[in-house]
């Protein structure tokens, strides 16, 4: 069930929701959806929003907000979070939400959880961030969705509504093998931010597949990698784009940050003095980015699949223009997915190549 | 556009006191909100409360067509409230609800009625009804309130702070209007999105401390008149004498909240409203808060004591034909100058519900909104 089997592979999306100069954060949303369209037409698996806070060229700071605005505008694709960083929230309060959409969207939402901040100190200290320990924070999730508080419990009174019962498909996701272990050790699907952390990618999966134990939620362990991809039509335009988004990141991580610079605006624009290390840090990051033309980009996906050894893969691509970031989904869709007609046209989940995998996790 | 307001000591009716925070600048960009010569204002409170045995999904569903309905009627908005952990009470996550009854209308504006503030980081809410006002532009009110919306222990869930009694609520305001309104010289964290938005924030509450923070603020006062009715008129008059113009707002504008029951007759609506005098019931003695059908008669079903607390808690009910309801809305719109009543009607089918939402909206279209030379009074 490896995404490389017989040359298919399993595409998803991670929608940051980048803000292109010249436009507006509700351009930036509707564009959104305007995507999500996109990957139920051609057959992505599902489509996740990060979160992330106090950077404005990232306008998914409340991702169950835009998995409603999302969900609403789509009929079949799995739509979810990617994801919500957990220590930012009461428990209580993520299982409301997503307890919420599943009611609204029964049996097509994820809820992918994180451990990290999604912002600097000060935004976190503004979060109001616990500094509680992770493993504890997730229990209490899922006792939440289980209504499985032991008597006694302080919580045990404290039932969620909605929530409790209305569990939706939990992801648990990660950058190093902290979580990977974990997601393993309790049977849950695993996610790896491949596209910040891909020094990992082979030592996540590998530490997740070894430390799975089956669970009543999922038989066989299912991962994700995530990687930062820029397709168009030649080599040369999809370079030109990722030029681009490198030195809008540098520049975003130099203290000076905005929305993504056009390719043009960063002929004409400043450059810099920018600072090295976040030079060196960017220039790090994204060489491991899969840029250019649609076959360049299938064979690098396809690489990435049979090194890693995911059964899926999950595509963030920051750039600047709508219409442009949209057409490199469109075009990777093109070349990598089965494009058949009854693909298209079908209206139930089932259809998807993870009925199965669906099946197996909604078991509860 | 700007106002800057110094430390101010507001003393209420002894037992509330409140110190409105140091230096609080105050930009915003004016609301214009209706307040001359035209009829009555109304809009929709939601608690989007299930029947026994209902899932939420359903209740949520009847909530969308209401709003679709509502919105066809000429309410002005449809707020929903934040419960947590209450069985039969389908409304704690509000800004999903929001946007899930945004994505289902066109020009209602869709709000919280209100977000409970001490409950959540206001960067988080910052940034959900900053995400929410850039989908709908001009369409999201933001309404906050202090009280914890379930018990203890779900406030503890909920990591509220147990020793916080509301207290730092101007403080938590003020920090979420840093968020909402542009961005300051310095400011390191901003919301994304958020900033610069100005969602417009109504003060909601039961108390003077409430109508008193709004009125210090500038900003309108939704009084919840179906929880705390004895407190209507102290709090409206208070809200209304020490208003103070704000940018946000120049008059005072008045919110009442009210459980309202129209129906054909006198005794049919009087019969409708048995179902929420038995969600009150039930919340008394501790039962879940569900949803019940209409009883013939409550006689039976409560005692004395019981009787008392329910009429107590829902004497201020607009509950009749459609006269009676008239009268009820005019005496509300003349006595405590409602500049918008803020309509929850609890009945158990959803066509008596639709029904009497229709009613009021012809009601209110014959009633004349008090003028703005009332409140100079």
């Amino acid at each position: 069930m490896r995404s490389d089997v017989g040359g298919k592979l399993r595409l998803s999306i991670l929608d940051h929701t980048p803000v292109s100069s010249g436009s507006t954060l509700g351009e930036a949303f509707w564009h959104s959806t305007r995507l999500a369209e996109l990957a139920e037409q051609v057959g992505y698996e599902r489509y996740w929003v990060a979160e992330h806070h106090n950077m404005p060229w990232l306008a998914s700071s409340s991702p169950a907000v835009l998995v409603a605005h999302v969900a609403a505008r789509t009929t079949r694709l799995r739509v979810g979070s990617g994801g919500i960083m957990l220590p930012n929230y009461a428990p209580l309060a993520v299982v409301e939400q997503f307890g919420m959409l599943e009611e609204l969207h029964p049996g097509r939402i994820d809820l992918g959880l994180g451990r990290s901040s999604g912002g600097d100190q000060i935004a976190s200290h503004a979060l109001r961030r616990t500094d509680q320990d992770y493993a504890p924070l997730l229990a209490e999730l899922l006792a939440f969705f289980r209504g499985e508080f032991p008597e006694g419990h302080p919580y045990d009174s404290v039932t969620a509504v909605p929530g409790q019962g209305t569990m939706p498909n939990i992801w648990l996701l990660g950058s190093g093998t902290y979580s990977a272990q974990l997601a393993g050790a309790i049977g849950l699907p695993f996610g790896h931010g491949g596209h910040f952390a891909a020094a990992n990618n082979v030592a996540a999966v590998e530490a997740y597949r070894q430390s799975f134990r089956p669970s009543p939620a999922l038989q066989k362990p299912y991962a994700i990698v995530s990687v930062g991809v820029i397709c168009a039509e030649t080599d040369e335009i999809a370079e030109r784009h990722h030029h681009a988004a490198y030195v809008s990141t540098v520049r975003n991580l130099s203290g000076t940050p905005g929305p993504l610079l056009s390719p043009d605006e960063v002929k004409t624009g400043p450059q810099g003095p920018w600072s090295v290390a976040q030079e060196q840090y960017v220039t790090e990051l994204f060489s491991s980015h899969i840029v250019g033309s649609p076959s360049t980009v299938k064979t690098g996906l396809q690489a990435l699949a049979q090194r890693t050894g995911a059964d899926e893969i999950m595509i963030a691509t920051i750039m600047h223009g709508y219409q442009d970031r949209l057409r490199s989904y469109e075009l990777i869709a093109d070349a990598c997915l089965p494009r058949n007609s009854e693909q298209v046209g079908n209206t139930s989940t089932d259809s998807t190549s993870t009925a199965g995998f669906v099946g197996e996790l909604r078991n509860r | 556009m700007k106002y800057r307001l110094e430390a101010t000591r507001v003393t209420a009716d002894a037992d509330a006191e409140m110190v409105v925070p140091h230096s609080l600048d105050v930009t915003c960009k004016t609301t214009t909100l209706p307040a001359t010569a035209q009829s009555l204002a109304v809009s929709v409170l939601d608690l989007v409360a299930t029947r026994a045995g209902e899932a939420p999904g359903s209740a949520i569903a009847r909530s969308v067509e209401l709003a679709w309905q509502v919105e066809q009627l000429g309410y002005k908005r449809y707020w929903v409230a934040e419960h947590h952990a209450i069985q039969g009470l389908a409304c704690s996550a509000t800004p999903v609800l929001i946007g899930h009854i945004a994505a289902a209308t066109k020009t209602i504006r869709v709000g919280s009625g209100g977000v409970m503030l001490p409950n959540h980081a206001p960067l988080l809410v910052a940034e959900q009804f900053g995400t929410l006002e850039a989908i709908y532009p001009g369409r999201i009110d933001l309404g906050l309130g202090r009280a914890p919306g379930g018990d203890l222990q779900t406030m503890r869930a909920l990591r509220r702070g147990l020793a916080q009694d509301g207290d730092d609520f101007p403080s938590l305001i003020e920090e979420l209007r840093t968020y909402l309104g542009p961005e300051r010289p310095g400011q390191v964290v901003k919301a994304v999105p958020g900033q610069n938005s100005n969602v417009p924030i109504t003060v909601l509450g039961s108390s003077g401390f409430s109508a008193q923070l709004a009125a210090t603020l500038g900003l309108p006062f939704a009084f919840a008149a179906h929880l705390a009715p004895d407190h209507l008129h102290s709090a409206a008059r208070l809200y209304r004498e020490r208003f103070r113009p704000s940018h946000a707002l120049r008059e005072p504008y008045l919110f009442i909240a009210v459980q309202v029951i129209a129906a054909e007759t006198d005794a049919a609506a009087r019969r409708l409203f048995t179902t929420p005098q038995q969600r009150f019931l039930r919340a008394i003695r501790g039962e879940s808060a569900e949803l019940l059908p209409p009883a013939d008669s409550m006689e039976s079903l409560w005692h004395d004591g019981e009787r008392t607390a329910v009429e107590n808690r829902l004497h201020a009910a607009i509950v009749g034909s459609d006269a009676t309801v008239q009268a009820g809305l005019e005496r509300l719109a003349s006595d405590a100058h409602a500049d918008e009543v803020i309509v929850l009607t609890e009945a158990y089918e959803h066509s008596d519900r639709i029904d009497s939402y229709r009613r009021v909206a012809r009601i209110a279209a014959r009633i004349l909104a008090p003028t703005g030379e009332a409140y100079a009074e």
